[in-house]
């Protein structure tokens, strides 16, 4: 019996599922370090009761993850999160506000254990069932990142003058939580296998129970629990018999066999109780029907979350929200989420085509055009709620912000405290997590260039401490963040030398404004950080910020005033999966012209034409020139017309470039859903993706930013 | 649970026969020549569809098809194999591949002719000094009969060699 448990892990091995199970981990815990990594920062607030209700949530999960790593035998995750679940359950015992150090090392185990998933998360894509899923460099640093959080918990332990907690009671509600979860697994499992009724359920919706209840009963902390409970033991000897029947292939599990081990972790949730003499009442007796015992156990389960929600509620000033409702949400790919607004918006189109049916044009049809007004109605309402299921607080995002600002203020030795506004707005998951570079950037940016040490501050009479805002709101169909310093602001002197030195200054200097000059800072390779530091000044900086913005079809503006401060803003659209589009028609062909870059269009007249001798067309447009691009000759499509002024012409703008397209006809603004042009087409020039028009053909949505290179591209080598 | 094992044991045999010995095909024709194409790749086969053509593409890439929803490329596999370029008919077809690289593809071809089983053993090399640089399209041959058909190679012809060679 005393084999048993090391038992369970070698013949779990041999499951099929095992992939899977690791699947299950991998995602299970990345997500779980991503929502409880934001309760981190609230450690060091001087609030103890915030302390103490975020610590419990960071305590259940990492015992969680440690628990499940024990049982797929990731030495070093389970370690790391076993030091780090020591570390919190000191901190528990004895909440105080914590050290920068410590919160510091707590983002380190964060860290870690997200670099040692990933790798298992790669290792496992290739090799199944291998035993070395971490290098030895990433051992070493774990290892070395376990001492120390050794080192730390051993000090506040020490330092603690109510040190030496009462271990038992600690360890009680530990176990009735395992013991807890285990009843629920048993009646899941027990529940699917009569659900089958004779015949004998498939292996793949037995096993992953089977699996968590061992990874329950081979977890350390129940292992210990072993020893000195005859209600474990006894536990612990059917579920063995039962492991081994699932093991060997025999699925023809007798339900009897199941109730008994149903029963006997209702004798252990039982006995654990009185033992921890908890005045919870958890599962009142040993219930042989499991179905009211389920219910029972809803009704608990009901109650714990209600006091999880009252948790959150209470405390965690700033971070409550980002991990709402445990039990209301569910986990959906979000490839899933994806395929589904792509199916909406397809829904959408053929609603239109077959309203709009040729067959039905001119025919009275009362009855049926109501209907189609109901119908039309709720496919807007199913888009706008299939919208809204990929949107999330930019919370989320903001409040990672908090560590970013800790550290590199901390770093840099200046003072700089984070204020948020509008942190509740929404906008796509997906879209969040590609914002958090560029977030970063900034900020460093402002830390490192704007914000000012604490004597300088003083000395402008500002407080010693700076402040930066981030805040959030809508405009339109845009999410505008921006983030703003109180620090000195954009050196125009300093900028226009370092652009004078790499050459993209002009001459007289003097006739650029402001606007201009900021603009600099986004070229490649700018930089006028005199010394090189590891925050930021290599310059790599801000043009990859402004690509990857534009990569999102946003667009990012700067605005200083010297001694007051800089703001960053990025305007960004909610959501990648649509766009607003303007339709223009070329000969046969339609194209879409998305409606953030198009500025104007007119028909213009003889006289504001201008042909140079290389035959390059300019337009004149009251005093600004424009470069004219005819669609029909870059896209080789017949036209209606070669003549100018029997077009139309549209002024679309690219960051600060503009150039006119000449049309045939512009048809109307609408709302679209991006497609690309296949995997196997790839990329075009001076095209970004298709959409489906009403009728069921495809229009191509134009790349203006690509069609502006092109035509100043062209401009260049015919002026050479 | 006897018979549950037994008859997956005999699905499972039924498949491997498929896989060892004969091959399902589907057979088109350009002009006069009758090709195969293993049906392994083929999802659908469509009639005619408005193309929308997309520029700055290779020739052979007639455009992109809106296939209930979703967009298609398709390919005109007479100028693949630089044939003569023939007015499209109510004959003509869009073959719907899935390959692995390209995801999913349309052939446009004259017509589809039949679906067929080929013996492994009646396959034979493609000739290795064929017409100019065309046979590279082809991974063999089948004699049915009087009949021979040229297996394509699905790979070749939606790779994009033609960058290479430039």
């Amino acid at each position: 019996m005393e084999s048993s448990p090391q038992h369970f892990s070698t013949t779990l091995n041999r499951l099929p599922d095992m992939q899977e199970l690791v699947n299950d981990f991998v995602q299970e815990a990345l997500s779980g370090l991503e929502r409880t990594e934001p309760l981190v920062e609230s450690l060091g607030d001087p609030d103890i009761s915030t302390i103490e209700t975020n610590i419990r949530v960071l305590f259940r999960s990492f015992h969680s993850m440690k628990g499940v790593a024990g049982f797929l035998q990731f030495v070093q995750v389970q370690d790391l999160t076993h030091e780090a679940e020591t570390l919190f359950d000191c901190i528990r015992e004895t909440p105080k506000q914590q050290s920068e150090q410590t919160l510091g090392l707590i983002y380190e185990a964060f860290d870690c254990l997200r670099e040692l998933i990933r790798e298992i998360q790669q290792t496992a894509a290739g090799v199944p069932a291998q035993q070395d899923y971490h290098s030895p460099a990433m051992c070493e640093k774990t290892r070395l990142l376990i001492e120390r959080l050794r080192l730390a918990h051993g000090v506040s332990v020490q330092n603690s003058p109510r040190a030496a907690p009462t271990p038992h009671s600690a360890d009680y509600s530990l176990e009735l939580t395992y013991a807890t979860v285990l009843k629920e697994h048993a009646l899941s499992l027990l529940a699917t296998i009569q659900s089958f009724g004779e015949a004998v359920p498939p292996s793949e919706t037995v096993v992953p129970t089977v699996s968590s209840i061992l990874a329950i009963l081979n977890n350390p902390t129940f292992k210990n629990l072993v020893q000195d409970h005859d209600e474990a033991r006894t536990l612990m000897q059917s579920a063995s018999v039962f492991a081994d029947m699932i093991v060997a292939g025999d699925l023809s599990i007798d339900t009897a066999v199941l109730i008994t081990l149903h029963s006997q972790v209702d004798a252990l949730v039982l006995s654990l109780e009185s033992a921890s003499g908890t005045s919870e009442r958890i599962g009142t007796s040993q219930s042989t029907s499991p179905f009211s015992a389920k219910e029972e156990f809803a009704d608990q389960a009901e109650a714990h979350h209600e006091t999880a929600l009252e948790h959150q509620r209470n405390g965690a000033s700033g971070v409550h929200g980002t991990s709402a409702s445990e039990r209301s949400e569910i986990r959906v790919e979000t490839t899933k989420l994806d395929r589904l607004f792509d199916l909406v918006g397809e829904l959408v189109t053929m609603q239109t085509m077959a309203f709009n049916s040729p067959d039905i044009i001119g025919l009275p049809l009362p009855q049926f055009r109501k209907s189609a007004a109901m119908i039309g109605k709720i496919t807007r309402q199913l888009q706008s709620v299939s919208m809204s299921m990929r949107m999330a607080p930019v919370e989320v995002l903001f409040v990672k912000m908090r560590r970013v600002v800790r550290e590199i203020s901390g770093r840099v030795g200046k003072m700089v405290e984070l204020q948020m506004n509008g942190a509740d707005t929404e906008m796509d998951k997906n879209l969040i997590d590609l914002m958090f570079d560029a977030l970063v950037h900034i900020i460093r940016n402002s830390i490192d260039h704007g914000i000012e040490f604490p004597h300088e501050r003083k000395e402008r009479g500002k407080a010693e401490t700076g402040t930066i805002t981030l805040s959030a709101l809508y405009e339109g169909n845009d999410i505008v963040i921006s983030i703003r310093d109180d620090g000195g602001g954009l050196d125009r002197k300093r900028i226009l030398q370092r652009a004078s030195e790499r050459g993209i200054a002009p001459q007289n200097t003097d006739a650029l404004t402001d606007e201009d000059v900021w603009n600099f800072i986004f070229e490649p390779g700018f930089s006028t950080a005199e010394v090189v530091t590891d925050i930021s000044g290599r310059g790599v900086g801000m043009d990859v910020v402004r690509q990857n913005i534009e990569r999102l079809r946003g667009q990012i503006h700067v605005t200083s005033r010297s001694g007051i401060g800089t703001t960053v803003t990025l305007r960004i659209p909610l959501t990648l999966a649509s766009m607003d589009v303007m339709l223009v028609r070329v000969g046969t062909a339609r194209y879409a012209i998305p409606l953030g870059s198009v500025r104007q269009s007119f028909r213009p007249r003889v006289g504001d034409i201008t042909t140079t001798m290389d035959g390059l067309e300019v337009v004149r447009v009251r005093e600004a020139l424009f470069p004219v691009l005819r669609l029909h000759e870059m896209f080789n499509q017949k036209s209606d017309t070669t003549d100018m002024t029997g077009g139309i012409l549209v002024i679309v703008e690219s960051h600060t470039r503009k150039a006119c397209i000449m049309v045939d006809e512009v048809l109307g603004q609408q709302q679209t859903v991006i497609k690309s042009l296949s995997q196997y087409i790839g990329t075009v020039s001076g095209l970004s993706g298709c959409m489906i028009l009403s009728d069921g053909h495809i229009g191509l949505i134009l790349d203006t930013e690509d069609l502006i290179r092109q035509a100043e591209e062209r401009t260049m080598a015919l002026a050479a | 649970m006897k018979s549950q094992i037994t008859t997956a044991l005999e699905a499972f045999a039924d498949e491997e026969d498929i896989n060892t010995l004969i091959h399902k095909f589907i057979v088109f024709r350009l002009g006069r020549e009758e090709y195969a194409l293993e049906a392994q790749y083929v999802n659908e086969i469509v009639g005619m569809q408005h193309i929308t053509v997309v520029p700055n593409v290779q020739h052979y890439i007639k455009g992109v098809i809106n296939l209930r929803g979703k967009i298609i490329p398709v390919v005109d596999v007479r100028l693949r194999f630089a044939l003569e370029e023939t007015e499209y008919n109510d004959r003509t077809c869009i073959i719907i591949t899935q390959h692995d690289a390209h995801g999913a593809t349309g052939l446009i071809v004259d017509a589809v002719v039949e679906v067929v089983d080929i013996d492994d053993t009646s396959i034979s090399e493609p000739p290795k000094t064929g017409k100019g640089s065309q046979s590279h399209f082809l991974q063999g041959m089948a004699k049915h009969g009087d009949i021979v058909r040229m297996i394509v190679n699905i790979g070749s012809i939606l790779a994009d060699e033609e960058i290479v060679l430039q």
